[in-house]
């Protein structure tokens, strides 16, 4: 049994649902954890986690949203040792944009700067395609963790 | 450790895990449990019922909705071409299919219901109704003119039923016309721009009114002025809706009264396209030709022969009055509440220590989905603190006390049946056709389970035939 920490950032909720339909379908790997809002989420933690899940939407012009921001921003400041931890990563954009999931690049970044290692691909819903972004996220999961000794 | 010590240890675990047990049963108990009721199934009544479910999810929650359909203007207000923001739907839906929220829909409170049996029957009541109409522009206007709402606009290609749109003698729209003015310069202005200046197959993936949209608008306009009263640092457009605008194939954009000294992403966007009011020089003719006005202040519109002249003030224009000669104005310049003979628009009276307000109803129409999902947290933030510190006492029975007194309630299966009905009957490039008779929307809704094969379009063409033909029927 291992554990994840879930740390979604969001403006319109849909990163919320998805961290909190990971969290289920997360559970038949034997993978346990909480869902935080990256908004709440204190990044000094980020070094004792084995597995960390990151989901953010992207905003405006490429931006992280709101809830995401102070995180990052204490990511650059703090510069937590993350060479011990180890993360996935989900985000959620709009292809009709030039912009199309840069809130995820960003954030995959700055923790890479930091010396996590990102395990499987980085998952990605287009809200243009019309499929939930659940379904997508949950797929995603699976082929993450399924292939990711965890 | 031997096996009895082993099992003592276990009992007395056991015995620990039990107290527990107890303690997290009788927290539970003694956790609220309000019944709840929410008027108004749009972006902020759903968020609001989202908050609200996550903190008590043995609270009992009714979703309250006039029309029998959910969503508000995530279905009728946010333009058809722009699926990927109406997916925000996906959360709402399992609001009410997982997380045990009741849609109440076909249902208006102050019409169906007086909001004081509301009141008096749910612990806590959240007013979530938005502002129904578009804001009058308030120049003088003269009798005749073609003036079109934004909201009655974009409702009407989302395929509301209730049309506010000029018609022929021939019961078909009137055509909006060659040439468009739009005052305002807002994302619902730009909405509109976008939508008048696209072609049919660039709408693919949408759910646009194709029958309404051919009949307002045969063919794209040649000219779109749009008219903003501030200058470009104001321009009340996310800059992601201008770059969509000035990424379209068929248009042209011109940007007038753009300051040298403006800068910031939006001038930068618009910098290559700055020109002047001169509209000698026609523009390719197949091409729709869109000049943004900054700096320009409406003063009036009248009539010139068959067409409307708008006149507007242009404070730093070499001439300080523009006349603007078009075939119909459209006007995005913000929502107002209904008129005080709607009952269902919220008064003054709807108050109370147990109701709430949420959304544009109470912050004015500012801001989109991200904004009114930040209101709808700080309300439930306040509910959850008058709940909890004792300021509101709950123990009202809920819906269970307003059910007898409700006709033709359209449940949330029920609609999933309109929705999967919309989905089936879509015309090609389209991902629904959406009812626009609200008497066919309620049959679809209650039709016999068994009778649900009659509805599904068959491969046999005469069937389809007769199946679009009572469509049509039934939409007129």
């Amino acid at each position: 049994m291992s554990t994840a920490t879930i740390l979604f950032g969001t403006e319109t909720g849909n990163a919320e649902m998805v961290a909190d339909e990971l969290l289920a379908a997360l559970e038949p790997f034997g993978i346990t954890g909480e869902v935080h809002s990256m908004g709440d989420y204190p990044v000094e933690d980020l070094c004792g986690q084995q597995m960390v899940i990151l989901i953010t939407s992207t905003y405006g012009e490429g931006d992280l949203p709101d809830t995401a921001i102070p995180f990052f921003d204490a990511l650059k400041q703090q510069k937590p040792d993350l060479s011990s931890t180890r993360f996935a990563a989900f985000g959620l954009g709009d292809s009709s944009y030039d912009t199309y999931n840069n809130g995820i690049a960003t954030l995959i970044e700055a923790v890479t700067d930091l010396g996590a290692t990102q395990i499987g691909e980085t998952g990605r819903h287009d809200a243009e395609s019309g499929l939930d972004p659940c379904d997508t996220a949950t797929t995603w999961a699976q082929e993450t963790f399924a292939a990711a000794e965890v | 450790m031997t096996d009895e010590t082993r099992s003592g240890a276990e009992q007395s675990l056991a015995g620990a895990e039990l107290s527990t047990l107890r303690e997290t049963f009788n927290d539970d108990s003694r956790a609220p449990q309000p019944t709840i009721a929410v008027v108004g199934s749009g972006p902020s009544g759903c968020y609001v019922a989202t908050f609200l479910a996550k903190k008590w999810p043995q609270s009992e929650i009714t979703v309250f909705e006039s029309m029998p359909t959910p969503y508000g203007l995530v279905r009728y207000g946010i333009a058809a071409d722009h699926q990927g923001t109406k997916n925000v739907t996906r959360q709402f839906d399992k609001l009410f299919t997982r997380d045990g929220v009741r849609f109440a829909g076909n249902v208006c409170v102050g019409t169906d219901i007086a909001f004081a049996e509301l009141a008096k029957c749910f612990d806590i009541v959240v007013l979530a109704t938005g502002l129904p109409q578009d804001r009058p522009l308030e120049v003088p206007q003269e009798e005749g003119i073609r003036v079109i709402g934004a909201r009655t606009l974009l409702g009407a290609l989302n395929g509301h039923p209730i049309q506010m749109l000029p018609r022929n003698p021939d019961g078909r729209y009137t055509a909006l016309g060659q040439r468009l003015a739009v005052v305002g310069m807002g994302n619902v202005a730009i909405d509109v721009v976008r939508l008048m200046s696209k072609d049919p197959h660039e709408l693919d993936g949408s759910d646009i009114d194709d029958e309404l949209f051919e009949q307002l608008r045969p063919t794209r306009p040649s000219s779109i002025d749009v008219i903003s009263r501030s200058g470009l640092p104001l321009a009340k457009f996310d800059i992601g809706m201008l770059r969509e605008l000035l990424s379209l194939p068929n248009v042209d954009v011109t940007a007038i009264g753009v300051s040298d000294d403006d800068d910031g992403p939006a001038a930068e966007l618009l910098r290559p396209h700055i020109g002047t009011a001169d509209v000698s020089a026609a523009p390719e003719e197949t091409r729709t030709h869109v000049r943004l006005h900054f700096q320009v202040t409406p003063e009036s519109i009248t009539r010139s022969g068959d067409r409307t002249l708008l006149r507007a003030s242009t404070p730093h224009g070499t001439s300080s009055v523009t006349e603007i000669l078009v075939d119909s104005v459209i006007t995005a310049i913000g929502f107002t509440q209904g008129a005080p003979e709607d009952r269902s628009c919220p008064t003054g009276e709807w108050s109370g220590d147990n109701v709430y307000r949420v959304g544009w109803l109470s912050r004015g129409p500012h801001g989109a989905i991200p904004e009114n999902r930040k209101d709808a947290r700080r309300v439930v933030d306040t509910i959850v603190d008058h709940v909890e510190t004792g300021r509101l006492k709950i123990g009202r029975t809920g819906f269970a006390a307003v059910e007898p007194s409700l006709r033709s309630v359209v449940s949330f299966a029920e609609w999933q049946r309109i929705e999967a009905f919309e989905q089936r009957v879509a015309p090609p490039g389209r991902c629904r056709r959406k009812i626009t008779d609200r008497q066919h929307m309620l049959s679809i809704a209650t039709a016999a389970l068994d009778s649900d094969s009659a509805l599904r379009p068959t491969q046999g063409a005469g069937d389809t035939r007769a199946q679009q033909q009572l469509l049509k029927e039934s939409d007129q």
